[in-house]
């Protein structure tokens, strides 16, 4: 019973797994508790997913956002001021 | 300059700075060096990519100063509110959410992309660092691992905590709007 356990990944664990996953190589033992894991769950196949989405969302285009006109007339001022 | 590359400087920036006055400071020194420096603009890029590289690393220069103010307090994997319950199973009110059928699937990639900078924005100085270095400027592991003094299994360890924040945060801006939840 606790070998069984040992086989077997919480969310919690497989979800550490999962991000460890995007950093470096895991062993094949936990990319087969992965699988297993995922299998059964569909939590757990949601994140795999989502991680992956906001990896690409990151890597993508920035978004635009105006410089706010005070941040603006401070820089204005600053750069005349100096030398 | 500040005319022509005032925004695109502000919104580089916004996504990895968390306060209007450091973003401002950031600026300022990044225009000040490239008139200083303007002799070395040799025209191989476009301009506003040299401004940008500048920032970045006037932005490195500010986190680095910060790490040494800040010092990395918490890098324990377990969080009393990371969304899972004691037993390991994620908790059923935050378990995950099928995004294809929540409105965060019929946004625009933009507003959608617009909405996790602002989640970035929202984290805890350690983890928005790892997370800019690591998914905004894709450094490697070991060079991230260098600038920020910590062992590469702390920094998965952060990458981890921050990406449940992002997630979830993500999910619920889907929901109710970024400030909404």
């Amino acid at each position: 019973m606790a070998e069984d356990k040992k086989h077997s990944l919480s969310c919690e664990e497989f979800a550490m797994l999962a991000s460890t996953r995007m950093e470096q190589g895991i062993s094949w033992s936990d990319r087969l508790r992965m699988l297993w894991h995922e299998i059964q769950c569909v939590y757990c196949r949601r994140f795999v997913t989502q991680l992956k989405r906001i990896r690409n969302l990151l890597r993508a285009e920035v978004p635009a956002v105006p410089m706010p006109p005070e941040i603006r007339t401070r820089l204005k001022e600053k750069l005349r001021t100096k030398p | 300059m500040l005319e022509n590359h005032g925004d695109a400087l502000y919104a580089f920036a916004r996504s990895r700075v968390d306060n209007d006055d450091d973003i401002a400071d950031c600026i300022q020194e990044t225009l000040l060096a490239a008139v200083k420096n303007a002799a070395s603009f040799a025209g191989r890029s476009s301009e506003r990519t040299w401004l940008t590289g500048i920032l970045k690393f006037k932005i490195f220069d500010l986190y680095r100063a910060r790490e040494r103010e800040i010092r990395f307090q918490s890098i324990d994997a377990a969080d009393d509110d990371d969304g899972f319950s004691d037993n390991g199973h994620w908790e059923m009110q935050r378990a995950p959410k099928a995004w294809e059928k929540s409105p965060l699937e019929h946004l625009e990639v933009s507003e959608l992309s617009q909405r996790l900078h602002e989640c970035i924005r929202h984290l805890p100085a350690t983890m928005r660092t790892a997370v800019v270095l690591r998914e905004l400027e894709a450094l490697a592991t070991a060079e991230i691992c260098k600038q920020l003094s910590v062992t590469a299994t702390n920094l998965n360890v952060i990458l981890y905590r921050a990406r449940l924040h992002l997630r979830s945060c993500l999910e619920t801006a889907g929901f109710t709007g970024v400030n909404g939840g």
